[in-house]
């Protein structure tokens, strides 16, 4: 579809967005951002802020006018990047307010809901094991589920590409060593 | 030989070349113990993928794609704390602010109008720039900074709301009913008249800002910590309320 004319939902385009960069942003819109804001929501537990963040990627990208090499990996990092400067901003924050350590401030992962139903027992279960991996493993595991490819994993995470299977199996290891499984198979 | 851990994942994720794979797949049919590493590898993912999304909360909605590019437009000067709002507060707060002299304000309106005007709206639903409906001041605080919130008739009602942004400037917005701004050096003075909210952000880095109300200190910030005559809320936003 690269240089043809597109129309939209919600009207017509205009003259100036009718450019091969346009046509591949919306189509990687179209095609990325549901998998883009689910991984962000597993990863934050915070499905406002995976939508903030995933927005900006996409803005981020558009601005640049260009596609990068590989623009799933692009919008991915982006959007750790800038999750990564807001939480930076967040403890700064904490810290002149004197927070007592440990607490936890809005947008960090929820505690665990005791009265809650199951759906959410079992989310916080596995929220609970995914924040004792190392940040590393954690986004391995959560952007493999979404289906990203070995070399994206490796560019994403300035892994060694010929090792990412190794990386993924301890990473999967390592989650289903602290993951409660009596709990589980007790419901 | 086995197959190594790092060809048993690929094989499993169908990362290998064609020729790997019919070799990897030859070996596992023939080698029992790989063949139980690669079914403990399935098995094991499997797990891992079903609870994984169990962590998928109601599906969010996809925002529509004239909002990306509205704000991929925008360019804005001013950080603030959600990026959500940074369009918004950046024409409101620039509108009013830009006609007090010596504001930085005035600069970065000229900047952001000039950059939208050269730029026509190209969908329906995004709305060009409309007339402010709060004015503000951006204040570099320097090494100390007052900021005097002299409260007087209905203003007695209002709040101002304090939050630690990222950034450079400290930066007060309200509806042009609610204040009114004068500033000199080292000194920042609001006159609240009207019942509202005053938006104070002030930069996680300033040396030192005070807020005073009636002329009494009710909030701090100095030598790395925040000193408050309310707590923070939730967000790490303080309200104030402005009354006696």
């Amino acid at each position: 579809m690269a240089g043809s004319f597109r129309k939209r939902r919600g009207g017509e385009t205009s003259p100036d967005e009718r450019t091969p960069f346009h046509d591949a942003f919306v189509a990687l819109y179209e095609g990325q951002f549901p998998g883009l804001l689910r991984f962000l929501a597993r990863l934050t537990g915070d499905g406002e802020r995976a939508s903030d963040l995933a927005q900006e990627a996409f803005v981020r990208l558009h601005r640049r006018s260009a596609m990068p090499d590989s623009p799933g990996a692009w919008l991915v990092t982006v959007a750790l990047n800038l999750m990564r400067n807001e939480r930076a901003t967040r403890l700064r924050r904490a810290r002149l307010l004197d927070r007592v350590p440990g607490e936890r401030l809005v947008g960090d992962a929820p505690p665990d809901p005791e009265a809650a139903g199951d759906a959410a027992k079992l989310r916080a279960r596995v929220r609970g094991a995914l924040d004792r991996l190392s940040e590393r493993d954690r986004q391995l595991l959560l952007l493999r589920a979404e289906g990203y490819g070995y070399r994206d994993l490796a560019r994403i995470l300035e892994l060694n590409e010929a090792s990412v299977g190794v990386f993924l199996a301890r990473a999967r290891n390592a989650f289903l060593a602290v993951y409660p499984e009596d709990d589980d198979a007790s419901r | 030989m086995h197959l190594d851990d790092e060809r048993i994942e690929r094989r499993r994720d169908d990362e290998l070349e064609p020729v790997e794979r019919i070799e990897a797949d030859r070996h596992l049919a023939d080698c029992a113990p790989c063949r139980e590493r690669f079914e403990r590898a399935r098995s094991a993912d499997a797990r891992v993928s079903n609870l994984l999304r169990g962590l998928d909360p109601a599906a969010s909605a996809r925002p529509p794609l004239e909002a990306i590019l509205a704000r991929a437009r925008v360019r804005p000067r001013l950080r603030v704390p959600r990026f959500a709002a940074a369009a918004a507060l950046l024409v409101v707060v620039a509108g009013a602010a830009a006609a007090l002299p010596g504001s930085p304000v005035r600069a970065w309106l000229q900047g952001w109008m000039g950059g939208a005007g050269t730029r026509p709206a190209t969908s329906p639903t995004v709305p060009a720039p409309v007339a402010p409906a709060i004015g503000g001041v951006a204040v570099t605080p320097g090494a100390r900074l007052v900021i005097e919130l002299r409260p007087t008739g209905a203003g007695e009602s209002a709040r101002a709301l304090v939050n630690l942004v990222e950034g450079e400037a400290v930066v007060v917005s309200a509806a042009p009913d609610v204040a009114a701004f004068d500033s000199e050096e080292g000194r920042l003075t609001v006159r609240v008249s009207g019942a509202g909210l005053v938006r104070i952000d002030v930069p996680l880095t300033a040396p030192e800002v005070e807020i005073r109300v009636h002329g009494r200190r009710a909030w701090r910030l100095a030598a790395g910590r925040v000193d408050a005559s309310v707590p923070a809320d939730s967000l790490g936003e303080i309200a104030i309320p402005l009354g006696e």
